[in-house]
């Protein structure tokens, strides 16, 4: 297992009367190499949650382990942030250094890691991101696009060679292509390298296509959590919390209910289109 | 990465010759901007930009990062000042400094991040802000306050502070802000880019309120592009250039022209152009769920 949780609860400023539980009572077990998905409105407590992952919050109470280390035990934290990368929401905003080649290698060159070795760890992690080494390491990193910032801030943390990536909102603000690259450059990364991915996304189309497993938070809880198929099947609770169903599922539960039977789970256009016409021509 | 050079793309202007009889609220003519860039030649993002906007008309505008849709939108208040070309706001000239008082009472801006816009703790402090700064009495303040509140229905949190609403109130104060300075235009840049889906859906119902029951002149800038199938026109940019221009219908359903430019078609158009390769004749304009699920049921009962 990458995380286990049980009754994980984090409550901020406790025992003031500002106190508020952001998370209440989460377990969720997250396998090693899985692609887990997130989702809940502003507020639902999912960035409260992620950033226990790699240790920045801890558990008010509850159990947490993270690639087997036990969080409420003392324990070493450098080494829990090494293999858990957290890639925080608009990430270009801390872009720092004077050069995206010394932005992407600041975490290495942290862990004391030799010149060489940096090098190799900043041009792998270009590489991940679809950024051209030559063309932007000495560049400042406030003359790339958004996009291309966006992906050298998360260049920077793919550096640190995580187990475990965390991505918070990876694509918002961004237009379709930028999407797309981002999406796909993390499906290519967990390919290559078989990390365990945990996105936290307010994009129910992009999730659906990619997540193995969704978890759905409502109020600090997980009210849900499954297969994309089972957690968007519930449709009308979804968009009570304020939330929504990709727009193929709609279609596909609102055939059904037409007595069009399309089969549950479909998330891709192509797949869609596969089922609709088999059944269409079947028919004649 | 794929480049496009525009001047081999055809302009798609489907809006030609349909004329309209409301009055132009704004009129760009080939206005061109670059911005100075550091050691090297200026980087052009608008080359030659003209359109009109009528009045109470609801345009979205969509493109990739870095197309010139944000350029184009602080050109509308006078943020910006065309190199070449004019921008006129109601017939006002944007290079003209004494226009400028009117100009940005009558275009408000709304942005991506409702933190970076609101400027007081109070949400009717904030909402107030505008009208102070115009000079009006207080009075007339509290009324415009209180009905901007209203329209946005947020007059529940007068009181409130702000840190404690979601994005979406946030947003909706933000818009209340600029309705208490009575404009007629409001520029929308990526209103919904940060919020979850219940507060896109608070935005873009007030957005539809404002237009259609308020009659105001809606500009929405926006990435996503079920939300530009609700405006009634869109205007497609590309590398500082107007490349499409049409209703939602006659823009999406050109979805090998709008890939071309790094954008894409609604989802449904997507599933209805896989269908007819596979033989099956959907209707040309089928683009929304209610829509497909009507067409694929005729469909099935004509077999």
């Amino acid at each position: 297992m990458a995380i286990i949780t049980e009754k994980l609860t984090h409550i901020y400023q406790q025992g003031t009367p500002f106190e508020a539980k952001a998370v209440d009572e989460v377990s969720m077990h997250i396998r090693q190499g899985e692609f887990c998905g997130i989702i809940g409105h502003t507020g639902s407590g999912k960035t409260t949650l992620v950033q226990h992952f790699n240790g920045l919050l801890k558990p008010t109470s509850g159990t947490l382990s993270v690639l087997g280390i036990d969080l409420n035990q003392k324990y070493d934290r450098k080494a829990l942030r090494m293999s858990v990368g957290l890639v925080f929401q608009y990430p270009e905003y801390q872009l720092f250094e004077e050069t995206v080649e010394k932005d992407v290698g600041f975490g290495p060159r942290n862990l004391g890691l030799s010149e060489d070795e940096v090098k190799d760890r900043v041009r792998e992690a270009l590489e991940h991101v679809e950024l051209e080494y030559s063309d932007v390491a000495d560049k400042s990193p406030f003359e790339l696009s958004g996009g291309q910032k966006r992906r050298a801030a998360i260049a920077g943390v793919i550096a640190m060679r995580p187990k475990v990536l965390i991505l918070d909102e990876p694509t918002a603000g961004l237009d379709p292509t930028g999407r797309k690259n981002i999406l796909g450059m993390i499906v290519s990364l967990k390919k290559k390298t078989g990390c365990t991915i945990v996105m936290v996304s307010h994009n129910m189309d992009e999730l659906s296509k990619l997540a193995d497993t969704i978890y759905v938070m409502n109020e600090g809880s997980v009210i849900a959590s499954g297969a994309p198929k089972d957690v968007f099947a519930n449709e009308n609770e979804l968009t009570r919390i304020g939330l929504d169903v990709p727009q193929l599922a709609r279609l596909g539960s609102a055939l059904r209910r037409r007595g069009f039977f399309v089969p549950e789970g479909v998330f891709t256009a192509e797949e869609m289109a596969k089922h609709i016409a088999g059944k269409l021509k079947g028919d004649r | 990465m794929r480049r496009l050079e525009t001047s081999h793309f055809q302009l798609l202007n489907f809006c030609e010759g349909k004329k309209s009889e409301m009055p132009c609220m704004i009129k760009a003519d080939n206005i061109k901007y670059s911005y100075p860039a550091h050691e090297s030649a200026p980087v052009p993002a608008l080359c030659g930009v003209s359109l009109e906007i009528e009045q109470g008309a609801f345009v979205a505008i969509i493109g990739e990062n870095g197309s010139g849709k944000s350029t184009l939108a602080k050109h509308f208040n006078a943020l910006l000042l065309p190199e070449e070309g004019t921008v006129a706001i109601k017939g006002l000239d944007t290079k003209i400094e004494a226009n400028l008082w009117e100009i940005r009472r009558q275009v408000g801006m709304v942005f991506q991040n409702p933190d970076n816009q609101l400027v007081a703790s109070i949400v009717e402090e904030d909402v107030a802000f505008g009208p102070e700064n115009l000079g009006i009495p207080p009075a007339d303040i509290r009324k415009r306050v209180d009905a901007a509140l209203q329209t946005v229905e947020m007059d529940a949190y007068a009181e409130k502070a702000l840190y404690i609403l979601s994005g979406g109130q946030k947003q909706r104060v933000a818009i209340a802000g600029i309705l208490a300075m009575h404009p007629e235009v409001i520029v929308l840049d990526e209103p919904t880019a940060m919020l979850d889906p219940s507060g896109r859906r608070e935005v873009m119902d007030t957005v539809k309120m404002l237009n259609r029951q308020e009659g105001k002149t809606i500009v929405l800038i926006t990435h996503f592009m079920e939300e530009a199938l609700q405006a009634q026109r869109v205007i497609v940019m590309h590398e500082g250039r107007i490349v499409m221009d049409g209703s939602p219908r006659e823009v999406f359903l050109q979805a090998k022209a709008l890939e071309l430019v790094g954008m894409e078609a609604p989802e449904i158009v997507h599933l209805a152009d896989i269908l007819r390769s596979k033989g099956i004749p959907v209707k040309p304009d089928v683009m929304e769920v209610p829509e497909m699920v009507e067409e694929i049921w005729q469909l099935s009962q004509r077999s």
